[in-house]
């Protein structure tokens, strides 16, 4: 049997919207039932089982809870109910560049993104080259990255994250990064990944490029698993789904 | 393997101590981005104090005549200040810590209590600073040191635990409550003059000074006065009940704080 990279079971996510923030906000939910805060379902029982070495795509309409399932998986937060195993190292491209500090210099940023994605030092420092070929910008690593445009920025963010070392990589909607020379580049390292045998979790609206990437997709609709199977076959489920809609 | 559930207290603490270089890199960020565009850079550290220094000695040294001992009243309240703005200006900036960097909390995953930590570890080279400025001051008035200085130390280490302490509360309530952001500083503002700062503890009369002794910073800023500008040993029994209360409210913040993280992400 092959070993299980994730398993999620019958995970539930809650959100509130409009929490009370204010005392004269709390005083009025206390007098009149239909003030007090509602409550989201984002996820509603939720249960996956990946194994090791997989590639597999999330898709569903907006709303459906990817990113909710997505941020689970990086442990950027928890679920209200249910439980969660993941086995090996995690490495998220979903927010990518959030940790660059503007003042600081493209190097001093690469050092410190790094060690917030949970690199060692010495890591960094074996695998700065690689990390500034990738991204490219070599003559602007003395510059602070409030100077940088926002393609330079992404590229040099993308760069760090994706040269770290991880068992289960998450993407979300990351082919869609920088001019199209870096796409084509960022894809043929996703491509290198994907054969190097890791977990790959890909949350993405580019249904032919999952076509071509997973082994698996599953469909989220309303926080709930309508499909999980062969990518062709959910792809066209999906699309049914939005054509019937219209 | 992901936890969910029950959270441990040294397990909390040997996660800070797996994440000690994001620490020293967040530490770092912090230094730089606070010095890089100012002119004046880190004599800021010196600046401020000084001139509140100034400023009290006026006021209270010279137009109301407060009585300073044998020591000059301009000593004894650079002194009270440096330690006291270390305490304060932390406690304050550590109030933004989580609702400053919320990129850092609903982005990416590391104990969040680093965040805190880093911001008051960045308040240390200021007080060093101006406690060389102190020295120097020291000298000019012809006071010497002796080995009784020495109690600056633990006395120093008892303050960095309740800064992170009270840092930790402020930092976790404000993610739930900006009201923290206005109540800071004033409760700050009135602490201040309820420790022994622009005034010493032997001028306070004796039956209050009991009331001003269940404030830890009482305990705290009277040690290091009495190790620096008496060259004796502190009041034991005043700065073992600052290092209880210390103790008391740095475990509980911490514990509150850890409950409260996983919320973070979701209502900041």
């Amino acid at each position: 049997m092959k070993q299980q990279a994730v398993i999620l079971e019958n995970v539930w996510k809650k959100y509130r919207i409009g929490a009370p923030k204010k005392l004269t906000e709390m005083l009025a939910g206390w007098v009149s039932a239909d003030n007090r805060q509602k409550e989201f379902w984002a996820l509603q029982g939720v249960g996956v089982k990946i194994q090791k070495g997989e590639v597999v795509g999330i898709i569903g309409p907006n709303g459906s809870g990817k990113s909710t399932l997505l941020k689970i998986l990086s442990g950027i937060t928890t679920p209200t109910k249910g439980s969660i195993f993941i086995n090996g190292k995690v490495a998220s491209l979903l927010e990518l560049g959030a940790g660059f500090h503007p003042e600081l210099t493209g190097l001093e940023n690469i050092y410190l993104y790094g060690v917030i994605l949970g690199m060692k030092k010495k890591e960094i420092d074996e695998k700065l080259p690689e990390i500034v070929t990738f991204s490219g910008i070599e003559q602007f690593l003395e510059t602070p990255v409030k100077h940088y445009s926002s393609g330079m920025y992404i590229r040099l963010a993308f760069a760090v994250a994706i040269n770290l070392d991880f068992d289960i990589l998450l993407i979300d909607e990351i082919m869609a990064v920088g001019d199209a020379e870096f796409q084509q580049k960022s894809l043929k390292k996703i491509h290198e990944i994907v054969n190097s045998g890791k977990t790959v979790i890909i949350v993405s609206h580019d249904l032919e490029k999952l076509k071509n990437l997973c082994h698996k997709t599953i469909l989220l609709q309303k926080g709930k698993i309508i499909k999980n199977g062969e990518t062709k076959l959910v792809v066209s489920r999906y699309l049914q789904n939005l054509s019937n809609e219209n | 393997m992901v936890k969910t559930g029950n959270y441990n207290f040294l397990e909390d603490l040997r996660g800070v101590w797996q994440h000690r270089e994001l620490l020293y890199f967040l530490t770092q960020r912090e230094l730089e981005v606070r010095y890089k565009q100012a002119f004046f850079g880190i004599a800021w550290a010196i600046i401020t104090p000084l001139s509140q220094a100034v400023i009290f000695a006026l006021i209270f040294g010279v137009f109301l005549k407060v009585s300073s001992g044998p020591t000059p009243y301009l000593l004894l309240v650079f002194s009270g200040l440096s330690f006291w703005n270390f305490f304060s200006q932390s406690i304050t900036m550590a109030t933004f810590a989580l609702t400053g960097n919320y990129n850092l909390v609903t982005k990416s995953v590391f104990p969040k209590e680093i965040l805190v930590i880093s911001t008051v570890l960045a308040r240390v080279p200021d007080l060093l600073f101006s406690f060389v400025v102190l020295l120097a001051m020291m000298f000019y008035y012809h006071q010497g040191l002796s080995l009784a200085a020495l109690w600056v130390i633990p006395t120093f280490i008892i303050e960095v635990i309740l800064t992170l302490g009270l840092g930790l509360f402020f930092a976790a309530t404000n993610v739930f409550y900006r009201d923290v952001t206005a109540l800071a500083p004033l409760l700050l503002m009135l602490w201040m003059y309820l420790t022994p700062i622009v005034y010493p503890l032997s001028s306070v009369p004796v039956h209050f000074r009991l009331l001003l002794s269940l404030n830890p910073m009482t305990g705290i800023i009277s040690a290091i006065r009495s190790g620096l500008l008496m060259r004796q040993s502190p009041d034991l029994l005043l700065l073992a009940f600052s290092l209880v209360l210390t103790a008391a409210i740095f475990i509980v913040s911490y514990l509150q704080f850890k409950k409260s993280e996983k919320g973070f992400a979701d209502i900041i």
